[in-house]
């Protein structure tokens, strides 16, 4: 009974620990963008919507096209053609926030003139897309810079 | 800093029941069955309860929801600090925080603070339709009204892009925006130009169950006899 006991404390513990510090699931983007090569571009010229709305968006299909008329040289061409032709977005979101957390871009990015890089570290200068979040994102993170910056530390303000 | 408060004329309110539908569908509170009402578990945070009212004999559907007293019992008895007073004079809801041990739900005199006993579930065809400024809660957690905190949330965004102060326009609960009687009137207590501060002043102005000592910010309007 006692060894029960015990073996299922230490389970337990085994299993909070590693949801808190195992980072989650790799993500696997559809196409091996380089940041740095396209960093002559300004973030919101493709992530638009980050001044204006809450949501950060994924620039769609049409965004590339905008520039590359055709495959760039590291897509084969049919893959693009494909892409292109279906319209769907395609990039999947490696930094997220659990449910129950609002955070607008619009009141960091657009109101507060926060840097992109203060959440997203070194996004930026990514030769290849990462498979998780660029940094860690912990509660404390926001509260560093909320309490450093007078902003609201009300829970309400950010738990919806 | 402004403390928000409701107003609820009793005398216009014809018992229509938007505000409950508004509310429902404002802050993704998930549909009952009648036999998840018969057992006590009706989620709701606002319902419109027969009472009597003082100075008038015949009963009155009063609009419930939480009346965000100033001192809230509900408060005081949490364990883990999920739920407070704010700045403001908002009783929030941590969600996250909540353990689920429901000391609140029996400590609150108005009964109506819910216990998530289910998971919620929509119909398929509403799964779309759920507003993303507010967060499912999950079973196990204690949920209540929170006067659409996230409505100021977005007002005060709204008027800091705008560059101007946020006015008390701004900021309106989907109850007061929906009552076709505008029986409704929803503002700062402490702006003593506000409509809700006069209204409450006024000689036909009383709080439910206020001899409880709560000091609620909901403040109900009724001609006395
Ligand atoms: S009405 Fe009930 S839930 Fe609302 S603040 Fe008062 S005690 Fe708390
Ligand atoms: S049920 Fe949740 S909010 Fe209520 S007292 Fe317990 S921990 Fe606090």
């Amino acid at each position: 009974m006692r060894r029960a006991l015990l073996f299922t404390g230490v389970a337990c513990i085994a299993a909070i620990g590693s949801s808190l510090i195992l980072p989650a699931a790799p993500v696997t983007q559809v196409l091996a963008f380089n940041h740095a090569k396209h960093a002559a571009l300004t973030c919101a010229g493709c992530h638009a919507g980050i001044q204006t709305t809450q949501r950060a968006g994924f620039p769609s299909p049409a965004v590339c096209a905008k520039c590359h008329a055709t495959a760039p040289a590291s897509v084969a061409p049919a893959a693009w053609e494909q892409l292109q032709t279906s319209g769907v977005r395609f990039w999947k979101p490696v930094t997220r926030l659990p449910e129950h957390v609002m955070f607008s871009h619009r009141r960091h990015v657009a109101l507060a003139r926060l840097a992109c890089a203060s959440c997203h570290a070194d996004i930026g200068e990514r030769t290849a897309p990462p498979a998780r979040m660029p940094r860690r994102l912990v509660m404390n993170t926001c509260l560093a810079c909320h309490r450093a910056e007078g902003a609201s530390e009300d829970c309400a303000g950010c738990h919806r | 800093m402004a403390r928000w408060g409701l107003v609820i004329d009793l005398d216009r309110c014809t018992a229509c029941q938007a505000c409950v539908v508004a509310c429902k569908h404002e802050n993704n509170v998930p549909f009952s069955t009648p036999a998840t009402a018969a057992a006590g578990r009706l989620m709701t945070w606002i319902q419109l309860v027969a009472v009597e009212t003082p100075s008038h004999g015949a009963p009155t559907a009063l609009p419930l929801m939480c009346q965000q007293c100033d001192r809230p019992p509900c408060t005081d008895v949490c364990p883990t600090s999920a739920t407070y007073l704010n700045p403001e004079g908002i009783v929030a809801q941590i969600y996250p925080r909540c353990i689920g041990c429901r000391y609140c739900t029996n400590a609150c005199p108005y009964a109506v603070k819910l216990f998530n006993w289910h998971t919620p579930e929509w119909p398929e065809s509403m799964a779309p339709l759920k507003n993303p400024d507010v967060s499912v809660r999950p079973k196990g957690v204690v949920e209540k009204c929170t006067f659409c905190h996230h409505r100021l949330m977005r007002a005060r965004e709204q008027a800091r892009a705008d560059g101007r102060e946020l006015s008390s326009e701004d900021y309106v609960p989907a109850c007061v925006q929906t009552c076709p009687a505008e029986a409704m009137v929803f503002g700062d207590l402490d702006d003593p130009n506000s409509e809700v501060a006069v209204l409450a002043a006024s000689s036909r102005a009383f709080r439910w169950m206020e001899e409880l000592g709560t000091r609620p910010k909901v403040v109900y309007l009724r001609e006395g006899e």
